[in-house]
Protein backbone atom coordinates (compact mmCIF):
# COMPACT_ATOMS: atom_id res chain seq x y z
CA UNK A 1 0.00 0.00 0.00
CA UNK A 2 1.34 3.39 -0.82
CA UNK A 3 1.34 6.22 1.41
CA UNK A 4 -0.51 8.42 -0.36
CA UNK A 5 -3.35 5.86 -0.17
CA UNK A 6 -2.85 5.24 3.62
CA UNK A 7 -2.35 8.94 4.10
CA UNK A 8 -5.45 9.57 2.01
CA UNK A 9 -7.85 6.88 4.37
CA UNK A 10 -6.00 8.45 7.41
CA UNK A 11 -7.31 11.71 6.03
CA UNK A 12 -10.85 10.91 6.05
CA UNK A 13 -11.23 8.89 8.86
CA UNK A 14 -9.37 11.63 11.22
CA UNK A 15 -11.76 14.84 9.64
CA UNK A 16 -14.50 13.38 8.85
CA UNK A 17 -15.15 10.70 11.72
CA UNK A 18 -13.55 12.20 14.47
CA UNK A 19 -11.22 8.86 14.83
CA UNK A 20 -8.07 9.28 17.15
CA UNK A 21 -5.22 9.62 14.49
CA UNK A 22 -3.02 7.30 17.13
CA UNK A 23 -5.56 3.95 16.99
CA UNK A 24 -5.20 4.34 12.70
CA UNK A 25 -3.13 1.23 11.98
CA UNK A 26 -2.80 -1.46 8.80
CA UNK A 27 -4.19 -4.14 11.15
CA UNK A 28 -7.18 -2.14 12.38
CA UNK A 29 -10.77 -2.97 11.52
CA UNK A 30 -13.08 -0.18 11.16
CA UNK A 31 -15.41 -1.26 14.16
CA UNK A 32 -12.14 -1.18 16.05
CA UNK A 33 -12.03 2.51 15.07
CA UNK A 34 -15.45 3.04 15.95
CA UNK A 35 -17.42 3.12 12.99
CA UNK A 36 -20.94 1.56 12.97
CA UNK A 37 -22.81 0.42 9.46
CA UNK A 38 -24.44 3.75 8.92
CA UNK A 39 -20.57 5.60 9.27
CA UNK A 40 -19.38 2.81 6.89
CA UNK A 41 -21.78 3.91 4.25
CA UNK A 42 -20.73 7.91 4.41
CA UNK A 43 -16.95 6.69 4.59
CA UNK A 44 -17.02 4.45 1.62
CA UNK A 45 -18.58 7.43 -0.30
CA UNK A 46 -16.06 9.95 0.64
CA UNK A 47 -12.95 7.44 0.08
CA UNK A 48 -14.53 6.88 -3.65
CA UNK A 49 -14.33 10.57 -3.80
CA UNK A 50 -11.15 10.95 -2.64
CA UNK A 51 -10.23 8.08 -5.03
CA UNK A 52 -12.33 8.66 -7.85
CA UNK A 53 -13.32 5.28 -8.59
CA UNK A 54 -16.38 3.15 -7.30
CA UNK A 55 -15.87 0.18 -4.93
CA UNK A 56 -18.36 -2.76 -5.68
CA UNK A 57 -20.85 -3.22 -2.90
CA UNK A 58 -19.74 -7.34 -2.86
CA UNK A 59 -16.35 -6.32 -2.65
CA UNK A 60 -16.54 -4.50 0.58
CA UNK A 61 -19.49 -5.61 1.82
CA UNK A 62 -18.28 -9.22 2.48
CA UNK A 63 -16.29 -7.91 6.11
CA UNK A 64 -18.31 -4.43 6.19
CA UNK A 65 -17.08 -3.37 9.24
CA UNK A 66 -14.64 -5.79 9.97
CA UNK A 67 -12.13 -4.97 6.83
CA UNK A 68 -9.05 -3.74 8.36
CA UNK A 69 -7.58 -0.73 6.76
CA UNK A 70 -4.70 -2.64 4.69
CA UNK A 71 -7.59 -4.68 3.01
CA UNK A 72 -9.11 -1.43 2.67
CA UNK A 73 -5.99 -0.56 0.64
CA UNK A 74 -5.06 -3.07 -1.00
CA UNK A 75 -8.65 -3.10 -2.62
CA UNK A 76 -8.69 0.61 -3.53
CA UNK A 77 -5.27 0.38 -5.18
CA UNK A 78 -6.20 -3.14 -7.35
CA UNK A 79 -9.28 -0.94 -8.04
CA UNK A 80 -7.30 1.80 -9.33
CA UNK A 81 -5.23 0.50 -11.33
CA UNK A 82 -8.30 -1.40 -12.80
CA UNK A 83 -9.80 1.88 -13.78
CA UNK A 84 -6.72 3.71 -14.53
CA UNK A 85 -7.51 6.45 -12.80
CA UNK A 86 -5.28 8.85 -11.01
CA UNK A 87 -5.91 8.73 -7.68
CA UNK A 88 -7.21 12.64 -6.61
CA UNK A 89 -6.05 14.75 -3.95
CA UNK A 90 -9.16 15.28 -1.14
CA UNK A 91 -9.90 19.04 -0.25
CA UNK B 1 -53.19 16.08 38.04
CA UNK B 2 -53.87 12.41 37.00
CA UNK B 3 -54.20 11.53 32.99
CA UNK B 4 -58.16 11.28 33.70
CA UNK B 5 -58.52 14.77 35.36
CA UNK B 6 -56.31 16.37 32.90
CA UNK B 7 -58.60 14.75 29.81
CA UNK B 8 -61.99 15.99 31.51
CA UNK B 9 -59.83 19.08 32.13
CA UNK B 10 -59.68 19.31 28.35
CA UNK B 11 -62.86 18.50 27.30
CA UNK B 12 -64.27 21.07 29.57
CA UNK B 13 -62.31 23.89 27.75
CA UNK B 14 -62.97 22.43 24.57
CA UNK B 15 -66.87 22.55 25.35
CA UNK B 16 -66.14 26.61 27.27
CA UNK B 17 -67.41 25.30 30.75
CA UNK B 18 -65.67 26.72 33.67
CA UNK B 19 -62.70 24.77 34.85
CA UNK B 20 -60.42 24.70 38.02
CA UNK B 21 -57.05 26.04 37.47
CA UNK B 22 -55.11 23.54 36.15
CA UNK B 23 -51.80 22.68 37.49
CA UNK B 24 -49.05 25.12 35.91
CA UNK B 25 -45.90 23.24 34.74
CA UNK B 26 -42.30 24.68 35.88
CA UNK B 27 -39.95 26.51 33.01
CA UNK B 28 -36.53 25.03 34.57
CA UNK B 29 -33.91 25.93 31.79
CA UNK B 30 -34.19 28.21 28.67
CA UNK B 31 -31.45 28.24 25.55
CA UNK B 32 -31.40 30.34 22.44
CA UNK B 33 -29.65 31.45 19.35
CA UNK B 34 -31.69 34.52 17.33
CA UNK B 35 -30.86 37.87 15.41
CA UNK B 36 -30.98 39.54 18.51
CA UNK B 37 -28.44 37.73 20.65
CA UNK B 38 -27.54 34.62 22.22
CA UNK B 39 -27.36 36.28 25.82
CA UNK B 40 -30.11 37.45 28.06
CA UNK B 41 -28.18 40.75 28.27
CA UNK B 42 -28.09 40.84 24.64
CA UNK B 43 -31.71 40.17 24.11
CA UNK B 44 -33.02 42.45 26.94
CA UNK B 45 -31.28 45.19 25.51
CA UNK B 46 -32.64 44.84 21.51
CA UNK B 47 -36.15 43.52 23.35
CA UNK B 48 -36.84 46.65 25.56
CA UNK B 49 -35.19 49.19 23.31
CA UNK B 50 -36.61 47.93 19.99
CA UNK B 51 -33.47 48.05 18.26
CA UNK B 52 -34.27 45.73 14.58
CA UNK B 53 -31.54 43.21 13.28
CA UNK B 54 -32.99 42.96 10.35
CA UNK B 55 -30.06 43.39 7.64
CA UNK B 56 -30.07 43.00 3.83
CA UNK B 57 -29.47 39.99 1.76
CA UNK B 58 -29.54 40.00 -2.13
CA UNK B 59 -30.48 36.94 -3.28
CA UNK B 60 -28.79 36.06 -6.82
CA UNK B 61 -29.48 33.10 -8.64
CA UNK B 62 -28.52 32.29 -11.98
CA UNK B 63 -31.54 33.05 -14.29
CA UNK B 64 -33.42 35.16 -11.94
CA UNK B 65 -33.11 38.61 -11.46
CA UNK B 66 -31.29 39.62 -8.18
CA UNK B 67 -33.40 40.46 -5.58
CA UNK B 68 -33.21 42.55 -2.60
CA UNK B 69 -34.39 40.99 0.40
CA UNK B 70 -34.67 41.83 4.55
CA UNK B 71 -33.87 38.92 7.04
CA UNK B 72 -32.72 38.61 9.77
CA UNK B 73 -29.24 36.20 10.87
CA UNK B 74 -27.54 34.47 13.65
CA UNK B 75 -24.14 34.80 14.52
CA UNK B 76 -23.28 31.03 15.07
CA UNK B 77 -21.04 28.05 13.18
CA UNK B 78 -22.59 25.08 12.78
CA UNK B 79 -20.04 23.48 11.32
CA UNK B 80 -18.35 23.68 15.24
CA UNK B 81 -21.36 21.54 16.70
CA UNK B 82 -20.99 17.93 17.37
CA UNK B 83 -23.66 15.57 17.98
CA UNK B 84 -24.12 11.98 19.35
CA UNK B 85 -24.75 10.57 15.88
CA UNK B 86 -21.62 12.13 14.78
CA UNK B 87 -23.41 12.70 11.29
CA UNK B 88 -22.93 15.94 10.04
CA UNK B 89 -25.53 18.11 11.16
CA UNK B 90 -27.90 20.90 9.16
CA UNK B 91 -27.24 24.38 10.26
CA UNK B 92 -30.64 24.01 11.81
CA UNK B 93 -30.15 20.85 13.48
CA UNK B 94 -26.87 22.17 14.74
CA UNK B 95 -29.12 24.91 16.03
CA UNK B 96 -31.90 22.68 17.88
CA UNK B 97 -28.93 21.00 19.63
CA UNK B 98 -27.03 23.71 20.77
CA UNK B 99 -30.12 25.86 22.52
CA UNK B 100 -31.43 22.51 23.90
CA UNK B 101 -28.00 22.04 25.58
CA UNK B 102 -27.83 25.31 26.98
CA UNK B 103 -31.09 24.68 28.56
CA UNK B 104 -30.61 21.88 30.04
CA UNK B 105 -27.42 23.35 31.48
CA UNK B 106 -29.21 26.05 33.23
CA UNK B 107 -31.85 23.69 34.03
CA UNK B 108 -28.56 22.35 35.79
CA UNK B 109 -30.03 18.12 36.71
CA UNK B 110 -27.97 16.21 38.63
CA UNK B 111 -28.07 12.29 36.87
CA UNK B 112 -29.43 10.83 39.52
CA UNK B 113 -32.39 13.74 38.87
CA UNK B 114 -33.48 12.66 35.51
CA UNK B 115 -35.50 9.33 34.79
CA UNK B 116 -34.59 8.55 31.20
CA UNK B 117 -38.36 7.26 30.71
CA UNK B 118 -40.11 10.39 31.95
CA UNK B 119 -37.80 12.47 30.23
CA UNK B 120 -39.01 13.47 26.53
CA UNK B 121 -38.37 15.50 23.72
CA UNK B 122 -41.09 17.80 21.49
CA UNK B 123 -39.79 20.08 18.96
CA UNK B 124 -41.00 21.87 16.11
CA UNK B 125 -39.57 23.14 12.37
CA UNK B 126 -41.34 24.08 9.93
CA UNK B 127 -39.42 22.54 6.90
CA UNK B 128 -36.52 20.85 8.40
CA UNK B 129 -33.03 20.42 6.85
CA UNK B 130 -33.68 23.43 4.46
CA UNK B 131 -29.96 23.68 4.03
CA UNK B 132 -28.77 19.79 3.94
CA UNK B 133 -32.02 19.63 0.87
CA UNK B 134 -30.82 23.28 -0.88
CA UNK B 135 -27.26 21.67 -1.08
CA UNK B 136 -28.04 17.63 -1.66
CA UNK B 137 -30.60 19.51 -4.90
CA UNK B 138 -27.56 21.65 -6.27
CA UNK B 139 -25.04 18.82 -6.26
CA UNK B 140 -27.81 16.45 -7.83
CA UNK B 141 -28.98 19.06 -10.31
CA UNK B 142 -26.86 21.50 -10.79
CA UNK B 143 -23.21 20.09 -10.68
CA UNK B 144 -24.61 16.49 -11.25
CA UNK B 145 -22.67 14.41 -9.01
CA UNK B 146 -24.42 11.91 -6.13
CA UNK B 147 -25.31 12.69 -3.00
CA UNK B 148 -24.00 11.71 0.29
CA UNK B 149 -25.69 8.47 1.64
CA UNK B 150 -26.43 10.80 4.98
CA UNK B 151 -28.85 13.36 2.83
CA UNK B 152 -32.35 11.66 4.59
CA UNK B 153 -30.84 11.85 7.81
CA UNK B 154 -30.23 15.50 7.81
CA UNK B 155 -33.14 16.39 5.72
CA UNK B 156 -35.79 15.02 7.48
CA UNK B 157 -37.81 17.41 9.48
CA UNK B 158 -37.25 15.27 12.81
CA UNK B 159 -33.45 14.87 12.75
CA UNK B 160 -33.14 17.81 15.89
CA UNK B 161 -35.93 15.54 17.47
CA UNK B 162 -33.61 12.50 17.50
CA UNK B 163 -30.30 14.46 18.14
CA UNK B 164 -31.83 16.09 21.16
CA UNK B 165 -33.03 12.74 22.24
CA UNK B 166 -29.74 10.85 21.77
CA UNK B 167 -27.65 13.38 22.97
CA UNK B 168 -29.68 13.11 26.67
CA UNK B 169 -30.89 9.79 26.67
CA UNK B 170 -34.40 10.81 26.80
CA UNK B 171 -36.59 7.52 26.37
CA UNK B 172 -39.76 8.89 26.74
CA UNK B 173 -41.68 10.65 23.43
CA UNK B 174 -39.46 12.23 21.24
CA UNK B 175 -42.33 13.97 18.59
CA UNK B 176 -41.07 16.56 16.02
CA UNK B 177 -43.89 18.79 15.04
CA UNK B 178 -44.47 20.98 11.68
CA UNK B 179 -47.22 23.20 11.75
CA UNK B 180 -45.29 26.17 10.28
CA UNK B 181 -45.65 28.88 11.91
CA UNK B 182 -47.30 27.47 14.99
CA UNK B 183 -44.87 24.52 15.18
CA UNK B 184 -43.15 25.19 18.25
CA UNK B 185 -45.52 26.74 19.86
CA UNK B 186 -47.84 23.66 19.69
CA UNK B 187 -44.69 21.35 20.37
CA UNK B 188 -44.12 23.63 23.81
CA UNK B 189 -48.13 22.96 23.94
CA UNK B 190 -48.41 19.47 23.40
CA UNK B 191 -45.64 19.04 25.95
CA UNK B 192 -47.07 20.86 28.50
CA UNK B 193 -50.33 18.59 28.85
CA UNK B 194 -48.14 15.78 28.71
CA UNK B 195 -46.34 16.45 31.69
CA UNK B 196 -49.66 18.21 33.42
CA UNK B 197 -51.20 14.63 32.34
CA UNK B 198 -48.98 12.53 34.54
CA UNK B 199 -46.92 11.18 31.03
CA UNK B 200 -43.59 12.84 31.86
CA UNK B 201 -41.44 14.54 34.38
CA UNK B 202 -39.64 16.62 32.29
CA UNK B 203 -39.28 17.71 28.51
CA UNK B 204 -36.77 19.26 26.39
CA UNK B 205 -38.96 21.83 24.25
CA UNK B 206 -38.84 24.08 21.22
CA UNK B 207 -38.31 24.69 17.82
CA UNK B 208 -35.65 25.91 15.12
CA UNK B 209 -35.72 27.32 11.31
CA UNK B 210 -32.45 27.80 9.27
CA UNK B 211 -34.04 28.63 5.69
CA UNK B 212 -31.40 31.35 4.95
CA UNK B 213 -30.70 28.94 2.06
CA UNK B 214 -31.09 29.96 -1.88
CA UNK B 215 -33.92 28.07 -2.62
CA UNK B 216 -35.94 28.48 0.83
CA UNK B 217 -34.98 32.70 0.58
CA UNK B 218 -36.89 32.06 -3.43
CA UNK B 219 -39.76 30.37 -2.43
CA UNK B 220 -40.77 32.98 0.26
CA UNK B 221 -39.47 35.53 -2.19
CA UNK B 222 -42.00 34.02 -4.64
CA UNK B 223 -44.78 34.12 -2.26
CA UNK B 224 -44.68 38.08 -2.20
CA UNK B 225 -44.99 38.69 1.85
CA UNK B 226 -41.46 39.14 2.50
CA UNK B 227 -40.97 43.09 3.26
CA UNK B 228 -38.82 45.43 0.77
CA UNK B 229 -36.46 46.41 3.05
CA UNK B 230 -35.42 50.19 2.43
CA UNK B 231 -32.18 50.79 1.48
CA UNK B 232 -31.16 53.44 3.98
CA UNK B 233 -33.16 52.07 6.86
CA UNK B 234 -33.26 48.08 6.25
CA UNK B 235 -33.97 47.55 9.68
CA UNK B 236 -37.37 49.20 9.63
CA UNK B 237 -38.20 46.40 7.09
CA UNK B 238 -40.56 44.89 9.27
CA UNK B 239 -43.19 47.24 10.64
CA UNK B 240 -45.80 45.14 12.71
CA UNK B 241 -49.92 46.85 12.96
CA UNK B 242 -48.24 49.70 10.79
CA UNK B 243 -50.56 51.33 8.28
CA UNK B 244 -47.45 50.97 6.28
CA UNK B 245 -46.44 47.45 7.18
CA UNK B 246 -45.89 45.08 4.29
CA UNK B 247 -44.70 41.80 4.90
CA UNK B 248 -41.96 40.01 7.40
CA UNK B 249 -37.99 39.41 7.23
CA UNK B 250 -37.46 36.73 7.24
CA UNK B 251 -35.39 34.87 9.95
CA UNK B 252 -33.54 31.74 11.24
CA UNK B 253 -32.95 30.79 15.10
CA UNK B 254 -33.98 28.38 17.68
CA UNK B 255 -35.23 28.19 21.35
CA UNK B 256 -35.40 25.43 23.77
CA UNK B 257 -37.28 25.72 27.59
CA UNK B 258 -37.29 22.70 29.56
CA UNK B 259 -40.57 21.78 30.89
CA UNK B 260 -40.75 19.90 34.38
CA UNK B 261 -43.74 19.37 36.47
CA UNK B 262 -43.94 21.67 39.33
CA UNK B 263 -43.16 18.87 41.95
CA UNK B 264 -40.56 17.31 40.20
CA UNK B 265 -38.99 20.62 40.47
CA UNK B 266 -39.89 20.91 43.71
CA UNK B 267 -38.46 18.07 45.04
CA UNK B 268 -35.03 18.44 43.66
CA UNK B 269 -34.92 22.55 44.77
CA UNK B 270 -35.01 23.69 41.40
CA UNK B 271 -35.44 27.93 40.94
CA UNK B 272 -38.61 28.31 39.39
CA UNK B 273 -39.50 31.63 38.53
CA UNK B 274 -41.72 31.44 35.59
CA UNK B 275 -44.56 28.69 34.53
CA UNK B 276 -46.49 27.71 31.33
CA UNK B 277 -50.18 28.31 32.49
CA UNK B 278 -51.97 27.11 29.70
CA UNK B 279 -52.29 26.05 25.98
CA UNK B 280 -55.14 25.64 23.23
CA UNK B 281 -54.83 24.74 19.12
CA UNK B 282 -57.44 24.04 16.48
CA UNK B 283 -57.14 24.95 13.21
CA UNK B 284 -59.36 27.71 10.95
CA UNK B 285 -60.00 25.00 8.28
CA UNK B 286 -61.32 27.50 5.82
CA UNK B 287 -57.82 28.70 3.78
CA UNK B 288 -54.69 27.66 3.40
CA UNK B 289 -53.19 31.17 4.09
CA UNK B 290 -56.08 33.66 4.62
CA UNK B 291 -56.02 33.78 8.73
CA UNK B 292 -59.60 33.81 9.82
CA UNK B 293 -59.98 35.57 13.58
CA UNK B 294 -62.61 33.80 15.00
CA UNK B 295 -60.27 30.41 14.62
CA UNK B 296 -57.46 32.75 16.25
CA UNK B 297 -60.08 33.90 18.81
CA UNK B 298 -61.42 30.53 19.52
CA UNK B 299 -57.72 29.55 20.42
CA UNK B 300 -56.92 32.52 22.82
CA UNK B 301 -60.46 31.48 24.63
CA UNK B 302 -59.51 27.90 24.69
CA UNK B 303 -55.89 28.85 25.99
CA UNK B 304 -57.81 30.95 29.01
CA UNK B 305 -59.76 28.48 30.22
CA UNK B 306 -56.75 25.79 29.85
CA UNK B 307 -55.34 28.19 32.29
CA UNK B 308 -58.65 28.80 34.27
CA UNK B 309 -57.92 32.66 33.52
CA UNK B 310 -60.47 35.36 32.48
CA UNK B 311 -59.54 37.85 29.85
CA UNK B 312 -58.89 40.60 32.49
CA UNK B 313 -56.45 38.56 34.71
CA UNK B 314 -53.61 39.04 31.34
CA UNK B 315 -51.26 41.72 31.10
CA UNK B 316 -49.76 41.07 27.98
CA UNK B 317 -50.15 39.92 24.76
CA UNK B 318 -47.08 38.90 22.24
CA UNK B 319 -48.48 38.82 19.28
CA UNK B 320 -47.78 36.90 16.07
CA UNK B 321 -47.91 39.85 14.18
CA UNK B 322 -45.87 38.80 10.87
CA UNK B 323 -47.06 42.59 9.61
CA UNK B 324 -48.56 41.21 6.08
CA UNK B 325 -51.65 43.21 5.27
CA UNK B 326 -53.91 40.07 5.97
CA UNK B 327 -52.18 38.30 9.08
CA UNK B 328 -52.18 41.66 11.43
CA UNK B 329 -55.55 42.70 10.47
CA UNK B 330 -57.38 39.24 11.69
CA UNK B 331 -54.90 39.15 14.62
CA UNK B 332 -56.14 42.90 15.68
CA UNK B 333 -59.22 41.63 15.06
CA UNK B 334 -59.56 38.58 17.44
CA UNK B 335 -57.43 39.96 20.16
CA UNK B 336 -60.04 42.86 20.04
CA UNK B 337 -62.90 40.19 20.04
CA UNK B 338 -60.99 38.54 23.13
CA UNK B 339 -59.99 41.35 25.40
CA UNK B 340 -61.54 44.41 23.99
CA UNK B 341 -58.64 47.24 23.61
CA UNK B 342 -57.28 46.96 27.65
CA UNK B 343 -54.55 44.34 26.96
CA UNK B 344 -51.29 45.50 25.83
CA UNK B 345 -49.67 44.47 22.91
CA UNK B 346 -46.59 43.82 21.32
CA UNK B 347 -44.82 41.82 18.25
CA UNK B 348 -41.67 41.01 18.09
CA UNK B 349 -41.30 39.98 14.38
CA UNK B 350 -39.98 43.48 14.32
CA UNK B 351 -37.06 42.72 15.48
CA UNK B 352 -35.79 39.40 15.19
CA UNK B 353 -37.61 38.42 11.82
CA UNK B 354 -39.68 35.94 11.31
CA UNK B 355 -38.27 32.58 12.77
CA UNK B 356 -40.90 30.12 11.38
CA UNK B 357 -40.87 26.57 13.29
CA UNK B 358 -38.22 28.59 16.22
CA UNK B 359 -40.53 31.33 16.12
CA UNK B 360 -43.03 30.11 18.67
CA UNK B 361 -40.69 29.14 21.08
CA UNK B 362 -38.03 32.50 21.02
CA UNK B 363 -41.39 34.40 21.60
CA UNK B 364 -42.45 32.89 24.35
CA UNK B 365 -38.96 33.46 25.90
CA UNK B 366 -39.59 37.10 25.38
CA UNK B 367 -42.77 37.02 26.59
CA UNK B 368 -40.80 35.51 30.09
CA UNK B 369 -38.62 38.25 29.69
CA UNK B 370 -41.52 40.59 30.14
CA UNK B 371 -43.49 38.60 32.84
CA UNK B 372 -39.83 38.47 34.68
CA UNK B 373 -38.31 42.51 34.00
CA UNK B 374 -42.37 43.26 34.51
CA UNK B 375 -42.05 45.90 31.42
CA UNK B 376 -43.61 45.26 28.33
CA UNK B 377 -41.54 45.50 25.00
CA UNK B 378 -42.34 48.19 22.32
CA UNK B 379 -43.28 46.92 18.68
CA UNK B 380 -40.12 48.20 16.95
CA UNK B 381 -41.18 50.21 13.56
CA UNK B 382 -44.49 50.67 14.72
CA UNK B 383 -45.01 54.51 14.11
CA UNK B 384 -48.62 55.02 13.03
CA UNK B 385 -50.78 52.04 14.17
CA UNK B 386 -53.28 50.94 11.14
CA UNK B 387 -56.75 53.24 12.64
CA UNK B 388 -58.42 50.26 11.66
CA UNK B 389 -56.99 48.37 14.99
CA UNK B 390 -58.38 49.53 18.20
CA UNK B 391 -55.87 47.97 20.49
CA UNK B 392 -53.46 49.39 23.18
CA UNK B 393 -50.11 48.63 20.99
CA UNK B 394 -46.91 49.33 23.14
CA UNK B 395 -45.29 51.79 21.29
CA UNK B 396 -41.52 53.88 21.24
CA UNK B 397 -40.29 52.83 24.45
CA UNK B 398 -41.06 49.96 27.05
CA UNK B 399 -43.58 50.48 29.65
CA UNK B 400 -43.33 49.66 33.47
CA UNK B 401 -45.87 46.54 34.30
CA UNK B 402 -46.14 45.97 38.17
CA UNK B 403 -47.84 43.66 38.98
CA UNK B 404 -47.82 41.81 35.35
CA UNK B 405 -48.66 37.89 35.80
CA UNK B 406 -49.60 36.63 32.49
CA UNK B 407 -49.12 36.89 29.08
CA UNK B 408 -50.01 35.18 26.06
CA UNK B 409 -47.80 34.25 23.34
CA UNK B 410 -49.52 33.81 20.10
CA UNK B 411 -48.70 31.74 16.85
CA UNK B 412 -50.86 31.38 13.91
CA UNK B 413 -49.32 29.87 10.68
CA UNK B 414 -50.10 28.66 7.34
CA UNK B 415 -52.62 25.80 7.26
CA UNK B 416 -54.66 27.41 9.64
CA UNK B 417 -52.88 26.47 12.62
CA UNK B 418 -53.81 28.16 15.60
CA UNK B 419 -51.80 28.07 18.86
CA UNK B 420 -51.79 29.84 22.33
CA UNK B 421 -49.65 29.90 24.81
CA UNK B 422 -50.40 31.49 28.24
CA UNK B 423 -47.08 31.90 30.50
CA UNK B 424 -47.15 32.86 34.28
CA UNK B 425 -44.87 34.78 36.78
CA UNK B 426 -44.51 32.46 39.87
CA UNK B 427 -45.17 34.69 43.38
Amino acid sequence: MTSHTVDTIAKILVTHFRVDAAKIAPDAELLDLGLDSLDIMDFVFSVEDAFGLRIPDEEFARRGVNNTLQELGELIEQLAIASRDAPADIA
Amino acid sequence: MRVGQVLSHARAARHGEPVARATPVAVTGVGFLTPIGRTLQAIDDALFEGLSMVRTQVLEIEGLDPATLAVASCDFDAAAVRSASRLPLDRGTAMALTVAREAMGQAGFASSELDPDRLGVFWGSGIGGCASFDAAASTLYVDHRRIRPTTVLTVMPNAAVAEIALHFTARGSAIGYACACASSTVAIGEAMHAIRGGLLDVAIVGGHEAMLTPGLMASWHAMRVLAQPPADAPATACRPFSIDRAGFALGEGAAALVLESESHARSRGAAVSTVLAGYATNCDASHITIPNPEGQARAMRAALRDAGLEPRQVGHINAHGTATQAGDAAEASSIHAVFGNTVPVSATKAIHGHLMGGGGAVELILALRALERQALPPTANLVSPDPAFDLDFIRGTAREAKGLRYALSNSFAFGGTNAVLVAGLVG
